[in-house]
């Protein structure tokens, strides 16, 4: 074999090679450096962890007197604990929301039935009784290790005044909430047609196109709630290898770190309908301002199809994705 | 070492051109089947070359400057994707010392196996099993169409060393793959 045979064996091996490693007909993914901006795991910085991780002010601090026994496996815990439970609700009062807002209670421990409180628990839309029930959840929040939400089977109705209250029991002292609901506004994302619809009291508002979670990080599936928003924000991942400032438009949906928000520098794979984001739903710059205006804490944010796996009830307002008949059960803690 | 491509451009003197990220992502669609196929061709393995690619235009990306002019950005991403490869290996290598990964030296990616014949496999097997530069030198001039200059600044190293090793590598395969075919 003399050279010019060994040089054009070498190219037609290289190009074979080449050929088969990434065919012609194969697409480039979405690009990684469109991505870093709003990485996965996502958590507000400093200055505004505060608001950002108890969710709302927090309200009314009531001392519940736990009169439960504590069984012989728990004895450690019964000689250290302090006889009174505290409870910290989200301060909703007087304030309007969106009709998936839960109402969120903060617990200073576990308790081992929540049964005296939903018997004490009574809530009423416009004054007419309705059936609302607690489901208990593990918290992140700082000396609350119990979450407890409450909620109807649906969401609240629209344009009404929802009143909480709790009679004073054999667990609890007296305490009440209340707030208003406003349009039922409900944003479906559809991942197949990479576009959000947002309707608001039956209408179509309008719909946006979107770019979703990447292949390697699925935007999660379900039934999500606004839990907070910024007009900017600083944005970085929980190992602290990233950090990235002036994002704007943050409307939060889960604790793992999926916003609503523009997105600038994702603009061409939003328009050509490309889901390469973090888990964010990135939107057109106009349209995240639009729909930080006229969205609001408590509307509801959907995602039937979405790649990820289905939201977790304790990865922010996740409530809408257990159902009726586990929620009443009680989650973590019974109340029954 | 990556080329220093600001340094050695005549319009460094200009203001910079904000860099818009259009520019990237078309650089992006233009030249991601080209520099996956050379990574491929550097580390064997598809999965690998297309992380490399990711990684090399995200080093792109925080260096903003080297966008204002395409050629200056693509001669960037592949001093890259070459550098990015060598330490693919080199974690592979360290990775079969430390756990004596149980597989074959040799086993080559499902795809490989399907579309490339034994006749290539041969050559591609004899030019993995050269030294780095060699290796390295003989994919850039016989498959990414650079020329000798370019091999070099690709590289990191002088055009002759880009002659030198080339001849060398070639010969090592003259000897190899003569001596199998007969």
């Amino acid at each position: 074999m003399n050279a010019d045979e060994l040089e054009r064996r070498l190219r037609d091996a290289f190009d074979v090679r080449a050929r088969s490693s990434v065919s012609e007909d194969v697409q480039p993914p979405a690009p990684r450096f469109a991505m870093p901006r709003e990485p996965r795991r996502l958590r507000m910085l400093a200055p505004l962890a505060a608001a950002a991780a108890v969710l709302a002010v927090v309200g009314s601090m009531i001392a519940l007197r736990n009169n439960q026994e504590d069984g012989h496996g728990r004895r450690h815990r019964v000689a250290t604990a302090a006889a009174s439970v505290h409870i910290r609700m989200v301060d909703v009062d007087n304030q309007t929301y969106g009709v998936g807002m839960p109402v969120v209670a903060d617990f200073s421990r576990k308790f081992r039935t929540a049964k005296p409180l939903a018997a004490a628990t009574s809530v009423t839309v416009d004054g007419k009784p309705v059936r609302a029930a607690w489901y208990f959840e593990h918290s992140a929040t700082k000396g609350y290790p119990i979450a407890g939400h409450l909620r109807m089977r649906g969401f609240w109705p629209p344009h009404v005044t929802v009143k909480v209250t709790i009679a004073p029991n054999e667990l609890t002292s007296a305490a009440a909430i209340d707030f208003r609901t406003g349009a039922r506004t409900i944003a479906i994302v559809q991942d197949a047609k990479h576009e959000m619809v947002v309707m608001s009291d039956g209408k179509i508002m309008g719909s946006y196109p979107v770019s979703l979670g990447g292949r390697r990080s699925p935007t999660v599936r379900g039934i999500k709630v606004i839990m907070d928003k910024h007009p900017s924000s600083c944005l970085a991942d929980v190992a602290g290898t990233y950090r990235e400032c002036g994002i704007k438009y943050t409307q939060q949906l889960t604790y793992s770190g999926e916003y609503l928000h523009s997105a600038p520098w994702n603009t061409s794979n939003i328009q050509r309908g490309v889901d390469s984001s973090n888990g964010c739903t990135n939107l057109m710059p106009t349209d995240a301002r639009l729909l930080y205006k006229t969205l609001k804490v408590g509307d509801v944010v959907e995602y039937p199809d979405a790649d990820g796996p289905t939201m977790r009830a304790d990865s922010g307002y996740g409530d809408w994705n257990v159902p009726w008949h586990v929620w009443i059960r009680g989650g973590l803690i019974p109340t029954s | 070492m990556l080329t220093s491509v600001a340094a050695d451009d005549p319009v460094i003197e200009q203001p910079l051109a904000p860099a818009s990220p259009v520019d990237l992502h078309s650089l992006y669609r233009a030249h991601w089947r080209y520099l996956v196929r050379l990574a491929a061709l550097l580390v064997d393995d598809v999965a690998s070359a297309e992380d490399v690619v990711q990684d090399a235009f995200v080093a792109l990306h925080r260096r903003a400057g080297a966008l204002r002019d395409p050629d200056a950005a693509l001669a960037y991403l592949r001093a890259s994707v070459v550098n990015l490869s060598r330490s693919v290996l080199r974690r592979r290598q360290v990775a079969r010392k430390h756990l004596r990964v149980a597989e074959p030296e040799e086993t080559a990616p499902a795809d490989h196996d399907v579309l490339v014949r034994d006749e290539h496999r041969a050559a591609l097997a004899a030019v993995r099993a050269l030294p780095r530069y060699q290796r390295e030198v003989l994919i850039l001039r016989y498959w990414s169409g650079l020329s000798e200059r370019e091999i070099a600044q690709t590289l990191g190293i002088a055009p002759g060393s880009v002659k030198s090793a080339a001849s060398r590598g070639m010969a090592t395969l003259q000897r190899v793959l003569g001596g199998e075919l007969g």
